[in-house]
């Protein structure tokens, strides 16, 4: 069996911090109510960049079953230490208790001894740790083996007859004593600011001092209530101290006969989310894998907290930079941006980024996690032969109306989940830019029409759990990006092309319905129904112009059966439909490899694409536990594609050996294939007889965990790729008519690297991860013998980012990268066309010259001001802050005679306002 | 005309929306050279008379140079019946020998012009590439090959004569290249013609609101409106001829391009995007256009021309190039005397 990586569950959040009370006489304490259902935690997060930690979650199936933290089946009560009873000492033992999946306790230890120590505080509780009994955790339906910590709170003993005052001795005239008249103290619980009520808090009253001293103790329900009866007259001191708040110290005042009703809110000691960490034990299964929480994303700095721009940090991802409406073209491990796949919940969308690389199409609030795999991914994913992006919606589990409003520089957003019933609750969201009024306002009145680019998104979420075995979940969210110019006089792009306006629109939607059905710890399964539409308009006046649309809709069902301990059969199948459309004139589009060859306006040729098409794929995995701490994933895809009519068997092997409590070795090989891109294939501009394009992935290496919070990934690896689309100046008969082939899969690609990436994940204050990517990208063309340089290709990628939390709420990150430069194919001469009126400069080698290297420092400050009911969260991100003059590229003059580096983004500070309630 | 872009990963042309919406696509900071400048040697034009040319027609081709020096320049005119990838340095892609092969087997008492078109200021070449001879001509340049695509590409597309045009000075070299547009027997009806701005130029001193007179000087630091008297008839009307596949066009009028050239200040154009400084300009600038049914004639004939505070120069050189979307082109060149300088 793979050792169980503990989970560790903080008090707080489970609700399980008990105290070993001693007895109070005189008042009927109420007993410590263990809340017959804890409250669901967190999901499970990984803060790993590189490759998680072997307790870091790593939902290889689509979502993340739920974990279940264990509930106390027979408590045990310590035994109060005599000697610290003569003294009436009280004190506090937090224990670290590992509970098995059968919820034993195997093992307990002290983390924070008492205080004052010697006193016998501390075995006492270990010896009532020991005897404690759970309902073990779940996640999902399996039990697990989880850690938490366990609170015990010792109070000494003040019984009635040691208050009492000696009776005088009997004069005869003595009257009998009365019954001491009585209240009642009734409040909630609720954390300021969020209104989440707290659940399972002690709640003290007490008062005097010394021998004179009293106290009772009850804990707040599931609703954050709690209430004590039968307390003394008068003034009472009020505490309620749980872990990750800042205590509570009142005074109430209880009136005879009365009840009398508070209202607490307590703060968070701080509001990051990994305070709350849950860490739970999760199947390790890829070789390379990054899962990172969206509430830690969208706090590190450059990135104007949006979660997906947090993937431009991973490592093996090229920096790409620049204003980009391809789509957030990421370049992963030396692939094409074309070859890499992006998902939400599994199901495939064209981009992630507004203008490819503005602002991403999906706010935070429906983010969970985002999950990468630059290689050697898991058979559910296909058509792919770079890396895959998979985002992960919330799960929500709203117990209020909840959301946030956020202004920056950019955008507003808003976003609000509630409850409607206990087996329902919605979310929605959007978002739009403003950018256009700003620049609106800011420029000079030209003549010109101008509506700047401006975005919009919005999101819809519901999710409903009749059962715990079922859930239903259907989201839908668009995505909106628009740019116009309409100029007062034609731009001449040469005489045969004059351009009175300009138009760019990228437009989609995507609705999905998910059913989950979790019946037993065997069995699992998950059927997708997807269904979109992309769309693309581009024009330049009337001659030239590229509206696409391509209509899809997708089926996907994946299963897991745990045929034995040692065996589990993953599988699927997943039905793609695409029906695409294209009608364009425009000159021939740059391919990667073309060098300087830009876009010559001056050969257009008009294109009507209009075709349907179908991908289906199967695919099987098992995973198997021969031997201990081994995990090996043999597994096959089987793709069909009816545009190139080919059919592709990829087989991959994954496989994971934990050595130690330490050390854990990895490798994995496997074969991908995908399509060719649309316009590759088009009638007249392409070829439609290319076939699939094809790669192998190698990946090897290991991690090493030598400290609780520092782990580290070494991973190398090595990719193949064949039969890549590339430039021909062939020619082809087609119905006897002989036509230029333009595109063959002539070309091929090779990529070898080393990744490295270490993180500190978060303790009491720093949160850091490190990572550095050396490697090495080469195309070979299919009119060419010899390899080049890929245009991305990027030596060296260094990401550094640290954050750590200051007192009162206030937080500061930063980030620091350095990249190799970018290629350039330098200009060693010039041609004057005299019929477009324009230089052409002469190419030299492709790619043969390389730009500065890129170094960039990021800073974000935060800072958290905790109303009663709401928060305000206000923050600063300044991108480039010693406003380095990034090369972006080499630009020339008109005759290519001179030439100056083509500068990146300098120093953006980015002011945002965010409401949280 | 061709934009470089500066990525190449991109499906979308992206670098040709980003430089077309700002007009920055070869543009550099304000010290850089300007296309509209003339202070080195350039070709500024290459004309072929007729613009289009039918079958045993000779073309002279003549060209607009400059030399700021008025140095002696030399000529060295060529021409290849194949297309030319500039980007690559528009060599040839087929050998002389090999067509002069090809050419002798065919059925024909034309005679084929030699690649070396000779060194003097003018040229000249005949079209001798009949229907009659197309087809076996390509297939003789492509029979024994292994990769015969360039032969056979540019035979499948039409044939595409270009001529190539070096000239040098003592210090410097510039070679352009002109596409000659042959016409079928069936196309002579709508053969185009070069334009000519060889209209009265007008020259209003902006600051003192008045005409520059004929042979009056122009003042240092001063910008003036400039208009070219041009009859609209120069904008020939024709019917486009559609691509394969696409719907007939209605007849037109020609889309006309005026590039601006001087010796000494720049063409500011309308504020806003392109304001003169790179190959690409609105509303003034270093090109005016017209474009039926989107533009004004008028504005294609006016430009605001601002000189610099210092001048050198006695004497300030303008230069006129007026092209047509069907290949025609022609110039007119105006000399003005210029005070001294403020």
């Amino acid at each position: 069996m793979t050792h169980a990586r503990r989970s560790r569950l903080l008090p707080a959040a489970a609700g399980l911090s008990l105290c070993a009370l001693a007895r109070f006489a005189a008042a009927q304490p109420f007993p410590a109510e263990v809340p017959a259902e804890v409250p669901v935690l967190p999901p499970a997060t990984s803060a790993n960049p590189s490759a998680p930690d072997a307790g870091a979650p790593a939902p290889s199936a689509p979502g993340v079953p739920e974990l279940t933290p264990p509930k106390l089946r027979r408590d045990v009560q310590p035994r109060y230490p005599e000697a610290a009873q003569r003294e009436g000492l009280a004190a506090v033992v937090v224990l670290e208790i590992d509970i098995d999946a059968q919820g034993r306790v195997e093992s307990a230890r002290v983390v924070e001894p008492a205080t004052p120590a010697g006193y016998g505080f501390d075995e006492s509780a270990l010896e009532a740790a020991r005897l404690l009994q759970f309902e073990p955790a779940r996640e999902g339906a399996q039990t697990v083996a989880v850690t938490l910590h366990y609170r015990f709170r010792f109070v000494p003993d003040v019984s009635p007859q040691a208050r009492a005052q000696p009776v005088p001795p009997n004069t005869g005239d003595a009257e009998p004593r009365a019954t001491p008249p009585t209240g009642q103290l009734w409040g909630t619980l609720r954390e300021r600011g969020t209104r989440q009520p707290l659940s399972g808090v002690k709640v003290t009253v007490f008062r005097g001092e010394g021998t004179s001293a009293e106290g009772y103790e009850t804990e707040t329900d599931a609703e954050g209530r709690f209430h004590l009866e039968a307390l003394g007259l008068g003034d009472w001191r009020v505490l309620a101290d749980p872990d990750g708040y800042y205590p509570l110290r009142t005074t109430e005042k209880i009136a005879q006969g009365s009840r009398t009703d508070v209202a607490y809110s307590i703060e968070r000691s701080s509001y990051n989310p990994y305070d709350v960490l849950v860490d739970a034990k999760r199947v390790r299964r890829e070789v390379s894998q990054i899962s990172i929480d969206a509430r830690q994303a969208e706090r590190i700095p450059g990135t104007f907290g949006d979660v997906l721009a947090v993937v431009q940090n991973f490592p093996g991802v090229a920096r790409t930079g620049g204003f980009d409406p391809a789509g957030g073209g990421v370049v992963i491990r030396g692939s094409a941006p074309e070859d890499s796949r992006l998902f939400v919940d599994s199901v495939d969308v064209p981009l992630l980024y507004h203008f490819g690389n503005v602002r991403s199409v999906l706010p935070v609030g429906m983010i969970e996690r985002v999950e990468f795999y630059p290689g050697n991914f898991s058979v559910e994913y296909g058509r792919a032969t770079g890396g895959i992006i998979d985002v992960e919606l919330k799960d929500i589990k709203p117990r209020k109306l909840g959301g946030y409003a956020d202004i920056n520089l950019f955008d507003s957003s808003i976003y609000l989940e509630a409850p409607i019933t206990d087996e329902l609750a919605i979310a929605v969201g959007g978002r739009r830019s403003y950018i256009d009024l700003v620049l609106g306002a800011a420029l000079p009145d030209t003549g010109d029409t101008i509506v700047a680019p401006r975005y919009y998104d919005l999101q819809a979420l519901a999710s409903y759990r009749p059962s715990p075995a079922h859930q239903l979940q259907a989201f839908f969210f668009l995505s909106d990006d628009r740019f116009e110019v309409l100029f007062e006089e034609p731009i001449a792009a040469g005489a045969e092309t004059v351009i009175s306006d300009f138009g760019l629109a990228v437009n989609f939607y995507r609705g999905i319905v998910e059913y989950k059905y979790v019946p037993n710890d065997k069995f699992q399964s998950e059927l997708e129904v997807s269904f979109g539409r992309d769309r693309q308009g581009l024009n330049f006046g009337q001659q030239l112009f590229n509206n696409t649309r391509l209509q899809q809709g997708q089926v996907r069902e994946t299963a897991r059966y745990q045929l034995s301990d040692a065996i589990a059969l993953r599988g699927g199948v997943d039905y793609l439909f695409q029906r695409y459309r294209q009608e364009a004139r425009l000159p021939e589009l740059s391919q990667e490899g073309d060098g300087n060859d830009g876009n010559d306006l001056t050969e257009s040729q008009l294109t009507n694409t209009a075709a349907t098409y179908h991908s289906s794929a199967g695919f099987a995995e098992l995973e198997l536990r021969l031997w201990p701490d081994a995990l090996l994933l043999p597994g096959v895809r089987v793709d069909h594609f009816s545009r190139t009519g080919e059919s592709a068997v990829l087989p991959r092997f994954t496989a994971r050996q934990q050595l130690d409590e330490r050390w854990t070795l990895k490798g994995g090989i496997g074969l991908f294939a995908q399509e060719p891109t649309f316009d590759e294939t088009a009638a007249r501009v392409g070829n439609p007889r290319l076939g699939l394009e094809r790669a192998v992935h190698y990946s090897a290496g290991f991690e090493y965990k030598p400290l609780p919070q520092v782990s580290l990934d070494v991973t190398g690896f090595y990719k193949t790729l064949h039969r890549l689309v590339s430039r021909s100046d062939g020619v082809i008969s087609r119905a006897g008519e002989a036509q230029p082939l333009n595109f063959s899969n002539g070309g091929a690609g090779r990529v070898i690297g080393l990744e490295l990436s270490a993180r500190h994940e978060l303790s009491d204050k720093f949160y850091g991860w490190a990572s550095y990517t050396l490697s090495r990208a080469e195309r070979r063309d299919a009119r060419a013998r010899a390899y080049r340089l890929f245009d991305l290709d990027q030596t060296h990628i260094l990401t550094l980012i640290g954050s750590y939390r200051l007192p009162r709420n206030w937080e500061i990150g930063a980030r620091f990268r350095y990249v190799t430069g970018n290629l350039y194919t330098p200009v060693t001469g010039a041609l004057y066309d005299a019929d477009a009126d324009q230089y052409v400069g002469v190419d030299g080698p492709v790619n043969s010259g390389r730009a500065n290297a890129f170094h960039q420092l990021d800073v974000r400050i935060d800072k958290r001001w905790v109303f009663e009911k709401w928060m305000l969260n206000a923050y600063l991100d300044v991108q480039n802050v010693y406003n380095r003059a990034n090369a972006d590229g080499v630009q020339y003059n008109y005759d290519f005679s001179e030439s100056e580096s083509q500068q990146g983004l300098p120093i953006i500070p980015v002011i945002g306002l965010r409401g949280e309630f | 005309m061709r934009i470089p872009s500066s990525t190449n990963a991109t499906r979308l042309p992206w670098a040709l929306c980003l430089a077309l919406a700002l007009g920055a696509c070869d543009d550099l900071s304000d010290d850089q050279a300007r296309f509209s400048e003339l202070d080195r040697l350039r070709v500024l034009a290459v004309r072929s008379q007729p613009a289009a040319l039918l079958l045993g027609e000779v073309a002279t081709l003549s060209a607009l140079s400059f030399e700021p020096q008025q140095r002696e320049l030399q000529y060295t005119w060529s021409w290849c019946p194949s297309r030319r990838e500039l980007a690559e340095g528009g060599a040839c892609r087929i050998e002389e020998a090999e067509l002069q092969r090809a050419w002798a087997a065919l059925d024909t008492d034309r005679e084929l012009p030699p690649y070396d078109l000779g060194s003097n200021r003018e040229a000249h070449w005949t079209h001798v590439f009949g229907a009659d001879v197309l087809q076996p001509l390509c297939a003789a340049l492509s029979a024994g090959k292994q990769d015969a695509e360039q032969a056979l590409l540019s035979c499948l597309l039409g044939l595409e004569v270009s001529v190539s045009l070096t000239v040098r000075s003592a210090e410097q070299e510039v070679t352009a290249v002109k596409r000659l547009v042959l016409l079928g027997e069936d196309r002579a009806a709508e053969r185009n013609q070069n334009p000519a701005p060889t209209g009265e130029l007008l020259v209003r001193d902006l600051a003192e609101d008045r005409l520059v007179e004929a042979g009056g000087a122009l003042a240092p630091g001063h910008e003036y409106a400039l208009s070219l008297a041009l009859d609209e008839a120069v904008s020939e009307t024709f019917l486009p001829s559609a691509p394969p596949g696409a719907a007939t066009e209605a007849s037109r009028r020609e889309t006309l391009v005026l590039s601006w050239f001087a010796t000494d200040g720049s063409f500011p154009g309308a504020d806003g995007f392109g304001d003169g400084d790179g190959p690409i300009g609105g509303g003034g600038g270093e090109r005016t256009t017209f474009v039926d049914g989107a533009s004004d004639f008028g504005a294609l004939l006016a430009n605001q021309w601002r000189l610099p505070r210092t001048l050198d120069a006695s004497e300030s050189t303008l230069v006129l190039v007026l092209r047509d979307e069907r290949g025609g082109v022609g110039w007119a060149e105006h000399r003005f005397a210029v005070g001294v300088s403020e």
